[in-house]
This record gives C-alpha cells, sequence and structure tokens, in this order.
C-alpha cells in the first residue's frame, strides 16, 4: 500500500530540490566570491609586480567567473524548458 | 451578449490581478538591491519591469496547468474564476497596505479554491492537492532559503574578510544586479502565466477558443506580460521597505547571498517540478543570510507577522472568494453580478487612490 504522505508529497523532487539548491546555491555565490577576490588579489599584486601571484589570481579569478557565467546560462535554458 | 460582457469582465479582473502580482512581488526581486545601494531605486524597478516583461515571452507551458490537482476543472465556470481572482486581488492588496510580502500565487489558489468550495461544495476542491502543492512547499521554502543563504554567507565571509571592503562590496553590488536579473526573469516566466493561463480558461469556456489543442493567443501573452511589466514599475514600496531594510539592515554580501541563493532555489524546485513561492524563497534568504551573521540581526517581530500573513493567505483569500461568488450568484449565472462587483472594486479603489492623493505628504 501507497504511504498517504508520498502520494501527497513527491518526496524523490523535494529531495532533489533540497540538495540541487544547496549544492547550486552554495557553489554558485561561492564561485562568484572567488571570482571577486581573485580580481581583487591580482589588481593587488600587479601593482605590487607580483607576477606569478598575479598569474594565479587572475587564474583563480577566470574560472569563478566561467562557473557563475556557465551558471547563469544553465538558468536560462531551465527557463526555457519549463 | 451576456457571455461576451463576463468574458470582458473576467479578462479585466485577470489583468488587475497581474498589475497586482507585479507590484507585490517587486520587492522580491529589488529589494535586496536597493537596500545595498547596488542600484538606485527607478532604476532598479524600471529593469525589473523589462525583464518581468521579456520573461513572459520565454515559455508558455505552464500557462494551461492553473488550478490543476486544486480544483475540480470541469465544474470551474467563468463566476468562479473571478470570485477567485477578487479575492487574491483583496489579500495582494491588504498586504501590500501593511507592507508584508506574501504569495500571489497562493492568494490565487486561495480564492479560486474558495469559489469552488462555496460553489460545489468539498466535492470542488481536491485537498490533498492544497497540502502537496501549497501547504508543504510554503513550509519547505523558507526553511530551505534560510538554511542554504545562512550556511552560503558564512562561507562568503570567510572567503573575503581580509578583502578590503571597497572591492569586496562592488563586486558584490555586480552580482546582485546578475542574480537580481535572473530573478526578475524567473518571475516573469511563472507568474505572467498564471494570468494567461485564467484569461487562457475563460476564453475556452467562452467558447472563443477549442477546449483541446489550443495555444495561448498572441494578445494574451502581450497583454500578460504588460500587465505585470507596468505593476513592476509601479512597485510595492512598502514590501520594498519591509524587505530591504525591516528584517536585517544588510551589507551587500549577505544581499548577494539571499538573492543569488533565492534565484538557484527557485530555478532548481521549478525545474524538477516542485514550485515553491518567490517570495517565501527570498524572504528565508534574507533572513538566513542575516541570522547566519548574528541571530540579533533579525528582527524576529517582523519576520513572525510575514509567517502569520503566510499562514492567513490561503483562508483569508479563499474566505474573500467564496463570499464573492456567493454576492455574484444572487444575481444569477450570468454577467451582471461580476459587473457590479467589478465596477464596485473600481470604484472603491480609484476613491481610496484620490483620498491619498490628497493627503499632504507627511515628514519622514
Amino acid at each position: 500500500m501507497k504511504p498517504i504522505a508520498s502520494s501527497i508529497v513527491d518526496g524523490h523532487a523535494l529531495l532533489q530540490v533540497i540538495y540541487v539548491s544547496l549544492l547550486a546555491g552554495v557553489g554558485i555565490a561561492t564561485a562568484f566570491a572567488l571570482a571577486v577576490l581573485g580580481t581583487t588579489r591580482a589588481s593587488e599584486s600587479r601593482r605590487a609586480r607580483r607576477t606569478s601571484a598575479t598569474v594565479g589570481y587572475g587564474a583563480i579569478a577566470l574560472a569563478g567567473a566561467a562557473v557563475t557565467s556557465a551558471a547563469v546560462v544553465v538558468g536560462l535554458v531551465y527557463m526555457t524548458q519549463k | 451578449m451576456g457571455s461576451d460582457i463576463l468574458l470582458i469582465v473576467v479578462v479585466g479582473t485577470a489583468l488587475a490581478f497581474d498589475f497586482t502580482n507585479g507590484f507585490h512581488d517587486t520587492a522580491n526581486v529589488v529589494a535586496t538591491s536597493i537596500s545595498t545601494r547596488a542600484v538606485a531605486p527607478r532604476v532598479a524597478v524600471g529593469i525589473a519591469a523589462l525583464l518581468n516583461f521579456a520573461g513572459a515571452f520565454i515559455s508558455l507551458k505552464v500557462a494551461a496547468t492553473v488550478g490543476k490537482g486544486i480544483v475540480d476543472a470541469s465544474t470551474i465556470t467563468m463566476q468562479i474564476v473571478f470570485a477567485g481572482l477578487i479575492g487574491a486581488i483583496a489579500w495582494n492588496l491588504a498586504t501590500w497596505y501593511l507592507g508584508l510580502p506574501s504569495s500571489s500565487s497562493h492568494a490565487l489558489i486561495g480564492g479560486v479554491a474558495g469559489a469552488a468550495f462555496a460553489g460545489h461544495g468539498a466535492a470542488g476542491v481536491q485537498f490533498d492537492g492544497l497540502l502537496g502543492k501549497v501547504l508543504i512547499p510554503a513550509l519547505v521554502a523558507p526553511l530551505l532559503a534560510f538554511a542554504v543563504a545562512g550556511l552560503t554567507i558564512l562561507v562568503l565571509y570567510r572567503l573575503v574578510a581580509r578583502l578590503r571592503p571597497g572591492p569586496a562590496t562592488r563586486g558584490f553590488r555586480l552580482g546582485q544586479l546578475l542574480s537580481g536579473g535572473m530573478l526578475a526573469l524567473a518571475h516573469g516566466t511563472n507568474d505572467a502565466q498564471k494570468t494567461m493561463g485564467v484569461i487562457t480558461l475563460a476564453l475556452i469556456a467562452h467558447g472563443s477558443i477549442p477546449a483541446s489543442g489550443f495555444a495561448v493567443p498572441t494578445w494574451v501573452v502581450v497583454a500578460a506580460a504588460s500587465a505585470i511589466a507596468l505593476g513592476t514599475y509601479a512597485g510595492g514600496w512598502r514590501i520594498i521597505k519591509t524587505m530591504g531594510t525591516r528584517i536585517i539592515k544588510m551589507d551587500s554580501a549577505q544581499g548577494f547571498s539571499a538573492q543569488t541563493v533565492g534565484a538557484t532555489v527557485i530555478l532548481a524546485a521549478s525545474h524538477v517540478g516542485f514550485p515553491l513561492s518567490t517570495t517565501h524563497v527570498i524572504s528565508g534568504g534574507i533572513m538566513g543570510a542575516g541570522a547566519a551573521k548574528s541571530v540579533s540581526a533579525v528582527r524576529w517581530g517582523i519576520a513572525g507577522n510575514i509567517a502569520a500573513a503566510w499562514a492567513l493567505t490561503l483562508p483569508a483569500s479563499a474566505a474573500v472568494g467564496a463570499g464573492v461568488y456567493g454576492f455574484t450568484r444572487i444575481f444569477g449565472s450570468g454577467a451582471a453580478g461580476p459587473a457590479i462587483v467589478a465596477l464596485a472594486s473600481a470604484l472603491a479603489l480609484t476613491a481610496a487612490l484620490l483620498r491619498r492623493l490628497r493627503q499632504p505628504v507627511a515628514a519622514t
């Protein structure tokens, strides 16, 4: 017999919402924060003429920006597929 | 002739609901950006209005599913739809006046369910659907957003702790523009479709378009998109003030966290077919971003008032929907009842607006 609760609430969808929200919410915000961190530090390193630090922080900024951009594209695709 | 008038009244009321939906939910999209000075207030509502308009054209797939699984579709008449819309508009206006964010979708569902209950008794309402599609998501949405936004802000603070405040603030403000834009697009896609669905149902009931294999007419899409965009541009400033400054005093990282988590949760939930209220998600996100910094940073009295409004949304809009349906039935099943209610509502709103315009502006 199917439990009453499972016929009212789609438990699988609910669990999916929870873990996708947790991973994507924290992940995307962290990626953007890394882009902010990388850009700021790269700029400071460039002014201090520390080439390796500039390249390293620049790479972090680029990676963060790439993940954020990809998330925006995925979000737009989700909207059109609803 | 009578059914033509009824159709015009229902379409006009649906567009009025769409307008209130827009100005009621403007806060969800712009409150955090305005509060952290990421963007000027008028520019924020202008961008939000444009993106809501554009969002309404992105997808039409759920326009025909309004009320599905919540009311018995075979018993829905234009009078029930009209009474439901009035219930939702009344709740939207009441909560806007009190500056309380609440779900326009839940108000519409409550209004239609109340009118269906008044028309057909308990058989007209699918209570399992109400529980599964309204009540449980209303509990999940704020709690999930609260937890995710709280966790996110802790990670962000740790990451940017040693940065100078200036660059970090500018960075997060830029991020808010991005996440706010996504929210506005998602809102236009989700919420304008409800009105398109209501108008399409009315056109089917009127016989203007066939019940099977229909497409939402272009004029319906343009009208619904325009109404929600105009409502958004009008801006529900009382609710913007509550969400932007009265729940917590937020910094740009908190605003970014609440908004990004809000957009992510809404899109994730929508994608897996578990739609959550934008209002509940953003409000929960703001509280979570505040509480993670310091529990006492959240004004729990305001949060309690908001939660009370959420709890009352369904019964209050249902009661108004049922009352309006009962009143319109006094005049029979034709257009007379809805026309009288629509005219009386329009007159009352115009009188209230004129009275407000005559009042001197209070110094704040």
